[in-house]
């Protein structure tokens, strides 16, 4: 995500870069685990016993949710 | 039962510390959620201790190529209403996502004030809001309503107040005329602010 500062009085056409002083590139928050639910409806679809729509839907998240705890699970198991 | 104190009364919420965000009472989770076009939406802000205030920003979620959102803070009447301007932040572009920013020097003393944001430029704009409605006691309307929203969010409206929608196109006013809507599906803006000394 991106932070944007100007300086006092705000967005200003007629100040260089438009009054802006700072620009950054915040660092995405990093993805929360799941609830118990949603980690066991993510282990049921890994395990191909329900498709991710529906382990999704049967705990109230998305496809996407699912499919980031089962990546944060491959990257915690390949870290030494 | 005495009334509501600042003085007397022990802080709502914690006293942030030098170079800390903070934001304001927030009635509700964060949530994507459409403003009010050229109308004030107020947050309440509670300062717990005297301090300085650098900086004032929103995150917008869904930018517009001509979108702009001007911010700023009001302090409080007798009544804990909005009242008297503090300071105009100016706007932040909102013609990308992100945290966006305005720098601002103003010092307060403890007691209620209210973040504002009055989008502008573009209604097509979204910020980080509240998905609930506010509603605290100082809100409130002259009928009843029927509690399905009970007292949204301030709205500055027109010299008489009511529920009109002021448009508010340039700088904020220096005194903050209420209204309110009632069953309005208005949100309240999550509004960060952070403290400097």
């Amino acid at each position: 995500m991106k932070q944007i500062t100007y300086g006092l009085g705000g967005y200003d056409p007629s100040k260089p870069n438009n009054n802006i002083v700072e620009e950054i590139d915040l660092p995405d928050p990093p993805q929360q685990p799941l609830p118990p639910a949603g980690a066991l409806a993510t282990l049921l679809a890994v395990e191909g016993v329900l498709t991710v729509i529906d382990a999704a839907n049967a705990v109230g998240l998305t496809p996407n949710d699912l499919t980031l705890e089962a990546q944060a699970w491959a990257v915690a198991a390949n870290q030494p | 039962m005495a009334e509501f104190s600042p003085a007397t009364q022990k802080p709502l919420v914690s006293t942030p510390l030098v170079n800390e965000y903070f934001t304001g009472v927030v009635p509700g989770a964060a949530n994507l959620v459409g403003n009010f076009f050229q109308a004030i939406t107020f947050l309440p802000l509670f300062i717990p201790a005297a301090m300085s205030l650098d900086q004032i920003g929103i995150r917008c979620e869904t930018a517009n190529a001509s979108g702009s959102m001007r911010l700023g803070i009001y302090d409080s009447d007798a009544n804990n209403r909005p009242s008297t301007l503090v300071v105009d932040a100016g706007t932040v572009a909102t013609t990308s996502t992100g945290a966006l920013q305005a720098t601002i020097n103003v010092s307060l003393a403890p007691g209620w004030y209210w973040g504002c944001a009055v989008e502008q430029g573009s209604n097509l704009v979204r910020i980080r809001s509240s998905n609930s409605f506010l509603s605290i006691p100082v809100v409130s309307g002259a009928t009843q309503n029927d509690l399905n929203a009970p007292a949204t969010a301030f709205i500055h409206a027109t010299a008489t107040g009511g529920t009109t929608r002021a448009s508010v196109t340039g700088a904020l006013p220096s005194t903050a005329v209420v209204g309110f809507t009632i069953n309005g599906a208005h949100n309240v803006p999550l509004i960060q602010f952070r403290r400097s000394a």
